[in-house]
């Protein structure tokens, strides 16, 4: 039951409430780093790491120290702190013990602090521990959830790429060339997330 | 040498430091200020919600249940006449949350669709419409309810869906049930 | 001279330096609570409350916040307003509130607000700091507003719940729609600034504020590499 409650989380997180197609989160790096795929793949990985790391420090906190105390308040604030220390932590990290990784993903880290998906997951999953009823959401479920959103960023941003490759040699209007004709095919592929819709409710029913 | 580190390290901590102090000291005051209002906004949005489902009642006890939302029904005497019962279901965009009230007879008084803010705008959210959530009305709950489009052998009770709103209507409906089950635990409860 | 200079600030966010349709900045509200007119003005107003409030606050301490933490600083102050917007609107309009969801604590990582700070109230004092944010503001918010009434004109038929058409094609309040008449309305800026001969809407990531503030060069770098 456990095991089937995460695959379907994960899945979900993926495909039917992927971030970037369906709830507008992370749109600026969607746009901004996904014009070749070797950069799309390095900003999602390192996006999938912070996400993680970062559902990973604030769910305990929320919900161990924040809203026994009444101060849940402070939320925004103190995830947004968090997520900022994190990142710069994982960057002093990989620059000093791994700096390989370092070259190919610390580039794309600072942009991460202001990357609206990672504070959206975090906040997220607080939402879905109340919300879920047919199951106990617990700790591992939202871990399971961020890194499901994570990968849902990849697959997004790995279409797309693919997707603005062929653009670039399409014979378009020249006031619809660079962003506008972007953000057309950014419709277009969201339209294929739309038929995901109660995919994984159907695949794995629960309760 | 020393002087220059303590410039580069005391200096930016204890700015950052003060700047969070002022800036939480400000919202320590402000949630002071507001967070009775909200309480208040809350528990309004339930007691309208309630009125809806149970029209007749003339005020609301909270029940004591173990994992669910429910309240007594009593007319101006205090005699039981409904149950308000809240529960949540995860719709198309998040959560749906859903008031129903039952009757003492078992049959559906009435169903209240009072959060769908996550729910598609002309699509899922019509599902707070009474054009739809009428259907619920008389309905009993000793059988679970079935959305139309779904397999519907074997259940007497269907409602149908908002148009293109499959996802949103089965939240409603699973939302329903969920309130029909604590309903028979209620009852069972009492009967024994 | 003065005034028409203060003048300049507050207007130049409308129109010459629009922050979503000419600097792309925002994206994410402008595509995600424009589904109806009525959010579309409910998150303009909220995020220029912010804008305003930390624009003010972040000019007055340009002086006493230490560069090295400016960022983590800007991004405290602007949670702090953030929170207070939030409750405030939680409080005497839970209706907003309820619409808005998410979004409402999203205003922190709006790029629009961050960048803002770094690129002008950090630099300016405080009085064009803050009509530079209510200009952003306005310009921000009529952008929403214009997207928000398209796409509830399409998708619902109505424009602030008023039914005005007799048929609604629901694709255009379903996401897609939002990546598509956001991609027009850039195409008519794109278009009319062309005209001028002025230059067109920049890649995202040349308007986004980190890729001046971010603490270290990567960033640059980083958005070269992606070119």
């Amino acid at each position: 039951m456990l095991i089937k409650t995460l695959v379907a989380v994960f899945l979900a997180a993926i495909l039917t409430e992927n971030y970037v197609l369906s709830k507008f989160l992370g749109i600026c790096p969607f746009l901004g780093v996904s014009k070749k795929l070797n950069s799309a793949v390095g900003m999602s990985i390192a996006v999938t790491v912070v996400m993680v790391l970062a559902t990973a420090v604030t769910f305990p906190i929320y919900t161990y120290l924040l809203v026994p105390n009444g101060l849940d308040y402070l939320q925004t604030i103190l995830f947004i702190l968090v997520i900022a220390g994190l990142v710069q932590l994982v960057e002093i990290v990989l620059k000093k013990y791994i700096p390989s990784l370092y070259k190919s993903l610390g580039i794309y880290l600072p942009l991460i602090t202001t990357n609206c998906a990672v504070l959206g997951v975090t906040m997220l999953v607080l939402q879905k521990v109340t919300s879920t009823t047919a199951y106990e959401y617990t700790y591992l479920h939202a871990l399971i959830n961020a890194f499901g959103a994570g990968i849902g960023f990849l697959v997004a941003m790995v279409m797309f790429a693919g997707v603005r490759g062929k653009l670039e040699n399409a014979d378009i209007p020249k006031s619809l060339k660079g962003l506008p004709i972007t953000l057309v095919a950014a419709a277009l592929v969201s339209l294929s997330f739309l038929g995901f819709a109660g995919f994984v409710d159907k695949l794995i029913p629960l309760g | 040498m020393k002087k220059a580190k303590f410039k580069d390290i005391f200096i930016p901590t204890i700015s950052l430091f003060l700047i969070c102090m002022v800036i939480t000291a400000a919202l320590a005051i402000t949630n002071s200020v507001t967070a009775d209002k909200i309480a208040e906004n809350e528990a309004q949005k339930k007691t309208e919600s309630m009125q809806t489902v149970v029209p007749d009642a003339a005020s609301f006890e909270a029940l004591d249940t173990d994992d669910a939302e429910a309240y007594f029904g009593l007319d101006a005497n205090g005699n039981i006449i409904g149950y308000a019962i809240s529960t949540t279901a995860t719709g198309y965009g998040g959560q749906v949350k859903v008031m129903t009230g039952i009757g003492t007879d078992s049959a559906i008084i009435g169903v209240d669709v009072f959060y769908n803010d996550d729910e598609t705008p002309g699509l899922g959210k019509n599902t707070s419409n009474e054009s739809f959530t009428d259907q619920y009305s008389g309905l009993f709950a000793d059988n679970d309810i079935v959305v139309s489009k779904d397999d519907t052998a074997g259940s007497a009770q269907t409602v149908d869906a908002v148009t293109s709103a499959t996802i949103s209507s089965r939240a409603v409906t699973k939302a329903v049930n969920e309130a029909l089950t604590i309903y028979n635990e209620i009852q069972a409860k009492e009967g024994a | 001279m003065a005034k028409r200079s203060l003048w300049y600030e507050f207007t130049k966010g409308i129109i010459k330096e629009n922050p979503v349709l000419c600097l792309v900045l925002g994206t994410c509200p402008t595509l995600a609570v424009t589904t109806s007119a009525s959010n579309a003005i409910g998150m303009g107003i909220a995020a220029t409350a912010v804008l305003v409030c930390s624009n003010a606050v972040i000019s007055a301490l340009r002086k006493v916040i230490p560069d090295k933490v400016r960022i983590p600083a800007y991004i405290t102050i602007i949670a702090g307003f953030v929170t207070v917007v939030q409750m405030l609107v939680k409080a005497f309009s839970p209706a907003i509130n309820d619409a808005l969801g998410i979004y409402l604590p999203l205003i922190v990582v709006n790029c629009i607000i961050l960048g803002r700070a770094e690129m002008y109230a950090s630099k300016n004092p405080v009085l064009p700091s803050i009509l530079d944010g209510i200009g952003m503001g306005v310009g921000f918010t009529a952008a929403l507003l214009c997207m928000g009434i398209i796409r509830e004109l399409l998708g619902s038929g109505s424009v602030f719940g008023v039914q005005l058409l007799p048929f609604k094609i629901l694709i255009f309040i379903l996401p897609p729609g939002g990546f598509f008449v956001f991609g027009i309305l850039i195409m008519i800026a794109n278009a009319l600034n062309g005209k001028k001969g002025k230059k067109a809407a920049a890649s995202p990531c040349e308007g986004c504020p980190m890729a001046n503030s971010c603490a270290d060069k990567h960033c640059e770098e980083g958005v070269k590499n992606a070119d």
